[in-house]
């Protein structure tokens, strides 16, 4: 690779954060990777998986639309792959940073540690993005918010190439008034109140900011993330009593559905849960948190223009 | 398993992870605090601070506990399978598509709604032969259609439209769906649940109606006993039903059917609940009374479907075998429809059904009115004068009698002197009518028409008379199939008997039962496997089609439409001291059909009067209507090789 000296990485980094927008991001941002290696778990630190990494570019593309917060849970997880978008403008911003810098970038591998198993990303792309300043953490079991563009996906970018960090957010805008008041009136936000398996606690202050954010991962995972299940349905079956119990353990609808994921494995597993954000104004109320206000937004800038 | 290393390889032992699984679990990513919002802020001394809090690494805990890395992740992984719940997902299927969802809405799956296994063993009834059941759903003959469907499609349509009139009540179809639902909801309060068996011994009377309506409605199967049943006869039935419950009337001077049904409480396993449907309950029984007034009337949740079981009725015998007949909704119904257009029923009809309740041909009367939304006139018991009255003062437009019933009119001179000008149409069945029978009651009616009818409890009804044909036709056959039923004769070698010539009646369709409930043997003998039911009656068909009963090739007695199996009565009086051996078999008489003979070789220098006979059967717990009438004594029973009774060589004198 032919190495470029002359590079600006004031211009560079715009070049970056202006190709990642103009691909689809609605946000992006650099994050300070001295500060990542000091937060991040011991084995997830960007030298754990490339020690030459020299910056970390973080972004957000939406998530839902705004119809799809109104369908079943059990569909709304086929939504999800909307992140796949972020990963896809994060692989292009690599690619643009070799072609164009001639500097060594990967996109950050969004999946799990095949060694530590499911639930243990390489990475936490939420760190990234919190010290990017595109995210802050929320009382819904530390889900990034934007208040501009409510709840996204993430994805990010290593590279050798030096880029000038942005500084966190400023504020945070978890938790808005009207989930204060509801916490005033009933203890609970709209995401803790709504929480079908009730994992989500915490504390507000007298100011009205986070005191304590307390996300029982476990309760959560247990609905939402079901990597125990064919195993789990292979063991029921082979103890079952009878035939006819384990031809319902293996081939009811519900368990067939395990197998059709396996062979076919479009969407996931059964869907993600999204009660949180489904309930929190953030995610549903900012002004560009959905592609209707984010078009509306759009042609009325437009009209400005004109 | 970490990195597919195994437990040997990794330094792992069960102990370890009983051992350290916990702490493991909660050191890890499974629970997450956050105080503030140090990361935001780049607070380094709170982030340092609540680094544990906020779930460390595996290789963190490994230091801190002073395991290997791998150890960690073994014991984490395998802690997160044993103590994650893997059916809490369900819950998804409550959230999103505008539903909130509320932790008190939701029910786990394990603990959600499960059958008893003495429901589904009952469902194994219903095992129809495939091609037919495809057949009668493809034609419609089986649908949708439950009677609680019916009830509430008249409750809205026509609510105050009076549903039944009886001399407990009059209850409009409104009235009728709520008392209906208090009771099911109540039935549902005391632990009943849907597919359980609901015993019933009660009179035609509005209780029944509401009794009938409310156990369907929560999905209960309504299992019938005749009116003269005692416990000797009742136990069996109610063993082999393995009934929940029993509603039954208050106690009265021949009969205390509460302390009855007490004691078989305490014998029969399943049952746990009497319920009391007249008077005051005795201690430790219900009032039905009370259980519709105390129910609340929402609709029911978990309703029953059409394919559910309805009812359970036994045809014929109370010994530890019977002939428990199984209907589903789709069965029961689908005889009402494809019969209505031959009775041509409307709501403006009032029906005044002679056969009890207890009979599969009472309640196929009952759910004939409700599918037409007419009104249900109740007789409760039987006398000449007393059906006469109440057609003159019910004025019934449609009327089900057996034979019985009018020859006993015809002989005590009421049939004549009363006045049946409301009558449009009557149909007699229950039994062979004996055409000047059925010839009498139509001269009795100035404005109707008699037509026949045959049918058993195992099909509903099977052959009509159309009530717009010649008088012969319909006062001295039975007329043909019901519209889509299939009936044949077949001859003792299995050949199809031609048209004029004996045979045993088979039918089939779409109401026909696919078995008997647990009754291998009697299923054998009774059904062919491609849904033809071997009725055991006798039977000839004309040219023109028209049907005619012949004989009996079973042992039945047929007592004015009640079937009496003489097994069980021989078995008593067989063991009666003076008895060698004993048979019962009928003798024809004019106004039942056939009454009962008893046939006893005695032992040595011993005598026996009928009388005694009849002490004897009282004291061993049977019911007065299947004792013999008459006795002969034979000096030597006529024997098979294998000893077997030869029944049609006995003769009365």
């Amino acid at each position: 690779m032919a190495v470029k000296n002359d590079i600006d990485p004031a211009a560079a980094k715009k070049t970056i954060l202006d190709y990642c927008l103009k691909k689809g991001a609605l946000v992006a941002g650099v994050a300070d990777i001295k500060a990542i290696e000091r937060i991040a778990p011991e084995g997830h630190r960007p030298s754990d998986m490339w020690p030459r990494a020299k910056s970390v570019i973080s972004l957000g593309v939406g998530g839902q639309t705004q119809g799809a917060w109104h369908i079943p849970a059990k569909a709304l997880g086929y939504f999800g792959s909307t992140e796949v978008r972020a990963y896809t403008i994060a692989y292009g911003a690599a690619f643009l940073i070799e072609n164009k810098f001639g500097k060594r970038a990967i996109y950050c591998p969004p999946d799990m540690d095949t060694e530590a198993g499911p639930r243990v990303p390489f990475q936490s792309l939420k760190l990234h993005a919190e010290l990017a300043g595109i995210g802050a953490r929320s009382l819904a079991g530390d889900i990034l918010l934007h208040p501009e563009f409510g709840y996204m996906y993430f994805a990010s970018i290593f590279t050798e190439l030096e880029l000038e960090p942005d500084p966190p957010m400023q504020e945070n805008p978890c938790p808005t008034t009207s989930c204060v008041d509801l916490f005033r009136k009933t203890g609970q936000t709209p995401c803790m109140k709504f929480c079908p398996v009730q994992c989500l606690s915490g504390d507000i202050d007298e100011d009205g900011n986070q005191a304590e954010m307390r996300y029982d991962m476990a309760s959560c995972a247990e609905m939402t993330q079901q990597f125990e299940s064919v195993p789990g349905v292979l063991a029921d079956a082979i103890r079952a009593e009878d035939e006819e119990e384990r031809e319902d353990l293996l081939f009811d609808a519900e368990n067939k559905i395990l197998w059709y994921k396996l062979s076919v494995g479009s969407g996931g597993l059964l869907g993600q849960c999204f009660e949180c954000m489904r309930v929190c104004p953030i995610a549903n109320q900012s002004p560009q948190a959905d592609p209707i206000r984010r078009y509306e937004t759009r042609m009325a800038a437009e009209g400005d223009d004109a | 398993m970490t990195r597919g290393l195994k437990r040997s390889q990794v330094g792992m032992s069960e102990e370890m992870i009983q051992t350290y699984g916990d702490t493991i679990f909660d050191l890890s990513h499974n629970l997450q605090i956050r105080r503030g919002d140090p990361v935001r802020e780049l607070n380094w001394e709170e982030i340092e601070k609540q680094k544990e809090a906020a779930g460390i690494s595996d290789v963190e805990i490994a230091r801190k506990l002073g395991l290997t890395h791998d150890q960690v992740t073994y014991i984490r992984t395998i802690m997160e399978r044993r103590r994650f719940n893997r059916h809490n997902y369900h819950r998804l299927y409550d959230l999103g598509g505008g539903k909130r969802f509320r932790t008190e809405r939701f029910v786990p799956h394990p603990e959600r709604f499960t059958f008893r296994p003495e429901a589904i063993a009952l469902r194994k009834a219903l095992d129809f032969d495939p091609r037919s059941a495809s057949k009668y759903l493809k034609l419609g003959h089986w649908n949708g259609d439950t009677v609680s469907s019916w009830l509430d499609k008249w409750a809205d349509k026509t609510p105050d439209a009076i549903a039944v009139r009886g001399p407990d009540g009059i209850l409009t179809y409104a009235e009728q769906r709520d008392s209906a639902r208090r009771l099911a909801n109540s039935l549902l309060d005391i632990g009943i649940q849907k597919g359980d068996v609901v015993a019933i011994q009660l009179p035609n009377l509005a209780a029944f109606t509401t009794a009938y309506f409310g156990v369907l409605m929560m999905g209960g199967v309504l299992s019938t006993m005749h009116m003269p049943y005692r416990a000797g006869e009742m136990k069996p039935l109610l063993e082999h039903a393995c009934a929940r419950a029993v509603i039954c009337a208050g106690a009265a001077e021949n009969y205390d059917a509460p302390a009855t049904m007490l004691g078989l409480r305490d014998e029969v396993t399943t049952l746990e609940h009497v319920i009391v449907a007249s008077g005051d309950a005795p201690d430790n029984a219900l009032s039905l009374r009370s259980l519709i007034e105390d129910g609340t009337s929402h609709a029911i949740e978990n309703a029953s479907v059409a394919s559910d079981p309805a009812i359970l009725c036994f045809t014929s015998g109370t010994s530890s075998a019977p002939k428990a007949v199984v209907h589903s909704y789709q069965t029961m119904l689908a005889n009402n429809r494809i019969a209505a257009p031959i009775y041509g029923l409307t709501a403006d009809d009032v029906v005044l059904g002679g056969p009890p309740f207890t009979h599969a041909f009472g309640l196929c009367v009952l759910n004939f009115t409700l599918m037409a939304g007419a009104t249900s006139l109740l007789m409760p018991a039987f006398s000449p004068p007393g059906l006469i009255d109440l057609i003159e003062n019910g004025k019934p437009t449609v009327v089900f009698v057996a034979p019985a019933h009018v020859a006993a009119c015809m002989k005590s001179g009421h049939l004549d002197s009363g006045d049946l000008s409301s009558i449009r149409i009557a149909t007699i069945s229950g039994s062979a009518c004996p055409p000047d029978v059925a010839y009498a009651l139509e001269k009795a009616m100035p404005n109707g028409a008699v037509g026949q009818m045959w049918g058993m409890t195992e099909c509903f009804m099977g052959l009509h008379t159309p009530f717009d044909g010649p008088a012969d036709i319909r006062c001295e056959t039975l007329g043909g199939t019901t519209p889509t039923f299939e009936a044949r004769m077949v001859l003792e070698n299995g050949d199809i008997a031609p048209d004029g010539e004996e045979g045993e009646l088979e039918i089939r369709g779409c109401s026909v039962i696919a078995g008997y409930f647990n009754n291998a043997d009697a299923n054998r003998t009774a059904f062919t496997g491609d849904g033809w039911f071997k009725t055991g009656d006798l039977a000839c068909r004309d040219a023109n089609g028209s049907v005619q009963i012949t004989g009996r090739a079973k042992d039945l007695i047929n007592r004015g439409g009640i079937k009496i199996n003489p097994v069980d009565i021989e078995a008593v009086i067989d063991r009666h001291a003076a008895v060698l051996m004993s048979a019962i078999a009928p003798i024809p008489d004019d106004v039942l059909g056939e009454r009962a003979c008893v046939y006893v070789e005695l032992q040595p220098d011993n005598s026996l009067t009928l009388e005694e006979i009849c002490s004897w059967l009282e004291e061993n717990d049977i019911a007065k209507m299947k004792w013999p009438e008459k006795l002969e004594i034979v000096a030597r029973m006529p024997l098979t090789p294998t000893r077997k009774i030869i029944k049609g060589a006995l003769k009365p004198t």
